[in-house]
């Protein structure tokens, strides 16, 4: 059996490190305090913001968007192999360049427009609504 | 008051079998040895810092793994990851040391110093039963106080709850954080046609939340703690699969440990252990051969 002394020791560091182990998410998590040496427990909320979803069209000289597949476009095979760059766009950027490679591929009047929304904390932002002639800025 | 008795007797007086501390002994110098012994292998920086770091986690680590001298070798394995932690991660500025798996594994690797978990399965046992053979006297019982078993327990669970508190906003909650994560990981930006994707995505999202917060609290009720845990093994599983999570599921696993009776889990060893082979008074004991 354990003696008072054991007992006692057990007693402070079993406060302290409880008390260690529940001040970090208290303090960064529901004080907002900045406090870099304790723990926070906010596992992938931060992760997957650099990620937008693009959806292409070649407007036509009738005033519609005709859908346009970028992989079909840029001769790239669709799938886990596919280079990255084009399968997982992260900025309005990046957006923007896969549009104007398309539009070398497609020709001199070719007129793409993208439909974009990147991640935020919050949801989706939609950031290109497609009324931007993505080829016009290479002319 | 009561209360308060049976709460100090629950976490301070505890005492039990040492066979789960010694199993999380193991698993987490395997644990932490695979997470970190590449990054200090000696011919790589011969900057002294890095060498000491290297050779405690290696010497310490060994000897801990192997229950030898453990309630030194179990301290020194204790500081050295959480000289990793603190000098190497937050000191030194390397961002993957402080991650969230990392101070799981650290704090297990406390949580073990703290507890007598060279009471099985070790080199200290063998000496110890070996000494009592000796003098004629009766093996020392695997048995000891078993309060760090507590802090590792509520460690765990601070992890599900703040993990969940965190969850707890309209970004994760519609699942909108989860298709995000989706994509980043799988789908690429195409954002998927199938029906229900958005709907699949919110359950999982709530699901994960619901999952968590009752895992924090209820992974100490010992009537449906096993059945949560198969629950939390699945969980985790998916996680590892789904995830680049890295150690943290397996370390969430060994950790379950700390929740269960001590001397339950003893029991149930015992009652999985057959008839000794070779031991012909043992019911069910094959002879020697020859």
């Amino acid at each position: 059996l354990s003696t008072r002394p054991a007992i006692v020791g057990r007693c402070v560091l079993f406060v302290l490190l409880a008390g260690w182990m529940n001040a970090g998410p208290l303090v960064k998590q529901v004080l907002r305090v900045k406090a870099p040496l304790m723990q926070q427990w906010v596992m992938f909320s931060g992760v997957s913001l650099d990620t937008c979803t693009v959806r292409y069209a070649e407007h036509t000289a009738e005033g519609g968007d005709e859908p346009l597949d970028r992989y079909e476009v840029l001769g790239v095979e669709r799938g886990w192999d596919a280079p990255k760059s084009v399968r997982l766009v992260r900025t309005v950027e990046q957006a923007r360049s896969i549009g104007q490679k398309m539009c070398r591929k497609l020709g001199p009047d070719a007129d793409v427009r993208a439909f974009v929304r990147c991640a935020t904390r919050t949801g989706w932002k939609r950031e290109l609504k497609g009324d931007e002639n993505l080829c016009e800025r290479k002319k | 008051v009561n209360l308060l008795r049976r709460l100090f007797a629950w976490t301070i007086l505890v005492e039990g079998s040492t066979r789960p501390a010694a199993l999380m002994r193991m698993g987490i110098v395997a644990l932490a040895w695979a997470e970190w012994s590449g990054a200090f292998i000696g011919p790589r920086s011969l900057e002294p810092a890095s060498l000491l770091t290297g050779v405690a986690l290696s010497v310490f680590g060994m000897a801990t793994l192997l229950g030898l001298g453990t309630r030194v070798s179990s301290a020194g394995f204790a500081a050295t990851l959480l000289a990793i932690y603190y000098y190497w991660g937050h000191h030194r500025g390397v961002e993957s040391y402080v991650h969230h798996h990392s101070w799981v594994l650290v704090a297990g690797g406390m949580g073990v110093a703290l507890l007598p978990a060279g009471g099985s399965y070790s080199i200290d046992r063998w000496w110890a039963v070996r000494r009592a053979r000796r003098r004629g006297e009766p093996q020392p019982p695997e048995s000891g106080p078993l309060w760090g078993q507590r802090l590792i327990a509520m460690q765990v669970s601070l992890v599900y709850f703040w993990g969940a508190y965190d969850k707890l906003q309209p970004g994760f909650w519609s699942g909108v954080r989860m298709q995000h994560h989706w994509l980043h990981y799988y789908g690429g930006s195409d954002y998927p046609r199938w029906v229900g994707f958005p709907w699949l995505m919110q359950g999982i999202s709530v699901g994960t939340v619901v999952l968590e917060f009752a895992m924090a609290f209820l992974l100490f009720v010992p009537r449906i703690q096993v059945p949560l845990m198969v629950v939390g093994l699945l969980f985790h599983w998916g996680l590892y699969q789904l995830l680049p999570v890295g150690t943290f599921s397996l370390t969430m696993w060994l950790l379950y440990l700390a929740y269960l009776d001590a001397d339950a889990v003893h029991r149930w060893i015992d009652g999985m252990a057959g008839p000794t082979p070779g031991d012909p008074t043992h019911p069910g004991g094959r002879p020697p051969a020859g």
